[in-house]
């Protein structure tokens, strides 16, 4: 109990110093904030113009695909601001910067992850929210299960980028890859669920779940159904926890040296 | 000559990294798989356009994915260099940085191509289950409307690679043209089926149809003028985008020796 | 004085992959191992300052990274403060310090005052111990007036010294500091020594540092352990080595005369080109300043380069075995 405490402390001192260090350039951080508000705003069009073709794809409606898109850019906003280490693993890995964690009395995850912060999150969480805020008033949302799917997504969508970037234990100079894998990630969950099936359907449960993140909330949102909700917090719990034992496997790797061979 | 030899050795380098490669053409596969199942329900809603067989609209799919792979994550390897200032250490030498980098950036894309064309076919195939209605001809029609595609791409990157000296990050200035690409390039539904208020001429004019919707559109009316009008356009955009890099290349220069690298 | 270290018949091994052909390569690789630490034995007591010196490849960064439990031996046993590195590592990080002189542990856009206290949160410290130490090491350290800047303003040396207050702020019985002076300008390196060896001397702290640099082993160290093909080549007291190698000095000399002859007890020529002299002076036959001073007598000298022999030199006189 004591090292838990100990940890949540080192964990929210953390949290505040990524913070500090991203908020430090303010004026960079609004410019872009607000570049990145401006481009992800171009998505809404894309939308318009696919539901322009086929206004009906399996029961989702431009509503649908708005609020799935929300959720998606909040969640990427969120893991940006806080725990953009994650993103940042394969690099960390490449240049040896788990070394100094490891001599810490601290878990290793708690410092890769949440020890850098990038500051457009900020203008993506903010967008994201907006967007969803927007559906909620617009097309009568329920706005009480936001918060949690926000909390959901974002678990969801941190493991993912834990899960892949964990590759990069064995992969070297996998940082290019995994941001591409980040990225398609995040936009494959904004796809409207219906076309999700068969074996497809299995992929965005398990490897890539990105339904977890987008697709089982706009069902709740819509349908109401609990089990499907009990089903997917299951589902959240278990893809962490195998993302998180993933890296500690990759650890074991690194920690054995054959990463890097002889440098002195 | 030389710039051939700097494209010869990363052709030979990205060959070799056989893992990255192999991840990345997953990601590709997955992305094509749901764009392709995202037009078969369309297909299967009743909304699919007349106009276009479902088998073309999903090879259609398929390679408009494609072209953000074939290039190589140049923009990356620019944003790295200016802003470890490693940029200072190649402007000595007798090659000027930005070709020797768009030179290693077509040797990497050489590499992918050859990957590309040969192993997707069968792949995306198996997905589809039938060929494109225009045939073997029209898949090379598209092909070679992608090679200068990527090309043009490439000159995009160095652009927001470039940027950094500015923005201080390339990669949100690269989220924001692909955001354009996806907009206007065709990326999600072909051009000639974007709403009526946009005029499609406007459409396939702007640099961004050049790169996905032009050459992929290549498939559905495979003919020798056809492919003439998309390379002559891919041409002067090429020509375009190239002087354009060639005057914001100097002015990176310029900030080069005010900052000292 | 106590067992502080404890390394026996450490051993560890790396798998390098074969270059092959594209699809052999990827889809049956083969390996070939590398022994990189070959049976290293050796024990430090408490408040000892020990060099762990030895050339590129030789094995010191591989010892230290296991010594603080980065990586993993294949056979072999530690015990660093009463603790094995790889099982117990989360309870011996309280026991230790590290520097990695390549390596930083600061945020780069902060002061580093603010990683300090990042630092305190991480080794549990109460607020009040945590003001009291950083408030002693800062006067120690007369560093005031650089843990407020962000890190990104400073030189590399001042980084250094907030590296080393890093390390140091937990009181740790054990500091590993590998290659802390590499890239420092002479006086910053002058800094750092001194630096290291008052906080060794009033904390009794442990030091097992590894350099690239003899001034670094002959200011700082009472040891030196020398590795080569990771094997244990040397293990001796610094007066050993400085009445054998560090002893010598190479000066090089410009002057405006064309040549001169520099014919000294303990001096001998290395390299002489037109307006130009290398010579090695034995520092236990005669002084620098005397040889100095003699050749201002022979000439007008416009540079001169005052310099410790390579560590390469020295590990390879100790290897052929002169000074076993």
């Amino acid at each position: 109990m004591a090292e838990f405490v100990s940890n949540i402390r080192f964990f929210l001192a953390l949290v505040r110093m990524t913070f500090k260090s991203a908020t430090g350039q303010r004026s960079a951080m609004l410019i872009r904030a607000i570049f990145s508000v401006t481009t992800h705003l171009i998505y809404i069009p894309v939308w318009y113009v696919v539901f322009s073709v086929a206004p009906d794809l399996g029961g989702w409606r431009l509503e649908h695909a708005l609020y799935a898109y929300g959720l998606a850019i909040a969640c990427w906003g969120f893991v940006s601001l806080f725990a953009f280490g994650l993103r940042m693993i394969p690099e960390q890995i490449d240049h040896g910067e788990l070394d100094s964690y490891l001599t810490l009395p601290k878990p290793v995850l708690l410092s890769a992850a949440f020890s850098s912060s990038k500051n457009t999150g900020l203008g993506e969480l903010l967008f994201g929210i907006c967007l969803l805020a927007f559906c909620c008033v617009k097309y009568d949302f329920s706005w009480i299960p936001m918060p949690f799917f926000l909390v959901m997504g974002s678990v969801v969508f941190a493991s993912g980028i834990l899960f892949f970037a964990t590759l990069g234990f064995w992969l070297k100079q996998f940082i290019g890859s995994a941001e591409e894998i980040y990225f398609n990630f995040n936009l494959m969950a904004s796809r409207p669920a219906p076309i999700f099936t068969g074996a497809l359907k299995v992929v965005a449960l398990t490897l890539v779940p990105v339904s977890l993140m987008s697709h089982v909330p706009i069902d709740f949102v819509v349908h109401h159904h609990w089990q499907t909700l009990v089903f997917a917090i299951v589902g959240v719990a278990s893809y962490s926890l195998l993302s998180v034992s993933f890296f500690y496997l990759g650890l074991r790797f690194y920690e054995s040296g054959n990463r890097f061979g002889i440098k002195g | 000559m030389k710039y051939y030899h700097f494209a010869r050795i990363a052709f030979g380098d990205h060959l070799n990294n056989r893992l990255r490669i192999f991840t990345r053409y997953l990601v590709f596969l997955l992305l094509d798989w749901v764009m392709i199942a995202m037009w078969s329900l369309i297909y299967k809603s009743g909304y699919g356009p007349a106009s276009i067989y479902f088998r073309d609209m999903a090879w259609y799919m398929a390679f408009a994915q494609m072209m953000f792979f074939l290039s190589p994550r140049l923009f990356v390897v620019i944003d790295s260099d200016v802003r470890s200032g490693n940029i200072g250490y190649f402007l000595n030498r007798p090659i000027p940085y930005l070709w020797m980098r768009f030179a290693e950036g077509v040797g990497a894309l050489a590499g992918n191509l050859l990957i590309y064309y040969v192993v997707s076919l069968p792949f995306i195939y198996l997905m589809i289950g039938d060929w494109p209605t225009g045939g073997w001809i029209a898949i090379t029609s598209v092909f070679g409307g992608l090679v200068l595609a990527s090309v043009l791409h490439l000159l995009f990157q160095i652009f927001a690679g470039l940027s950094t000296f500015w923005t201080n990050d390339a990669v949100f200035i690269y989220h924001s043209y692909q955001k354009f690409c996806l907009l206007l390039g065709g990326i999600y539904v072909p051009l000639s089926l974007y709403p009526s208020f946009i005029p499609e001429s406007v459409l396939k004019f702007l640099p961004f149809a050049s790169l996905v919707g032009n050459p992929v559109g290549l498939l559905f009316h495979p003919t020798w003028w056809g492919v003439l009008e998309v390379l002559a356009l891919q041409m002067f955009w090429l020509g375009f985008v190239g002087v354009c890099l060639s005057m914001f290349y100097q002015m990176c220069l310029r900030k080069v020796e005010v900052h000292g690298g | 004085m106590s067992q502080s270290v404890l390394v026996e018949n450490l051993q560890k091994s790396f798998k390098v992959r074969k270059k092959s052909g594209f699809l052999k390569g990827f889809l049956a690789p083969e390996y070939t191992t590398v022994q990189a630490v070959d049976g290293v034995s050796f024990s430090l007591k408490e408040g000892e300052r020990v060099a762990f010196v030895g050339p590129n490849g030789a094995g010191k960064s591989t010892t230290i990274k296991m010594l603080s439990g980065i990586l993993h031996p294949d056979s072999g046993y530690v015990e660093i403060g009463g603790f094995v590195p790889w099982t117990e590592r989360k309870a011996m990080a309280y026991k230790i310090g590290t520097v990695f002189g390549q390596r930083s542990q600061l945020w780069y856009h902060l002061p580093a005052q603010d990683t300090f206290e990042l630092l305190s949160y991480a080794y549990d410290m109460s607020r009040s111990d945590f003001e009291g130490r950083i408030k002693s090491l800062v006067d120690a350290f007369d560093a005031r007036h650089i843990v407020a800047k962000p890190v990104r303003q400073l030189s590399l040396g001042e980084r250094m010294r907030c590296e080393i207050i890093a390390s140091l702020l937990h009181r740790p019985k054990i500091l590993f500091l590998d290659e802390p002076t590499v890239g420092l300008d002479v006086v910053s390196k002058g800094v750092i020594r001194d630096l290291i060896k008052k906080a060794s001397d009033e904390d009794g702290t442990t030091v097992l540092l590894t350099s690239h640099d003899t001034g670094d082993m002959e200011r700082v160290c009472d040891r030196v352990i020398v590795i080569d093909h990771g094997r244990l080549v040397a293990d001796k007291p610094i007066r050993d080595l400085r009445s054998g190698y560090i002893r010598e000095k190479i000066i090089t000399l410009a002057m405006k005369e064309e040549i001169i002859s520099l014919t000294m007890k303990g001096v001998r020529l290395i390299e002489a080109t037109p307006h130009q002299l290398r010579v090695s002076v034995d520092t236990s036959q005669i002084s620098v300043e005397a040889v100095l001073q003699h050749a201002m007598k022979l000439s007008s000298l416009q540079d001169i380069t005052v310099e410790d022999p390579p560590m390469e030199d020295i590990i390879k006189e100790i290897y052929a075995g002169s000074l076993l």
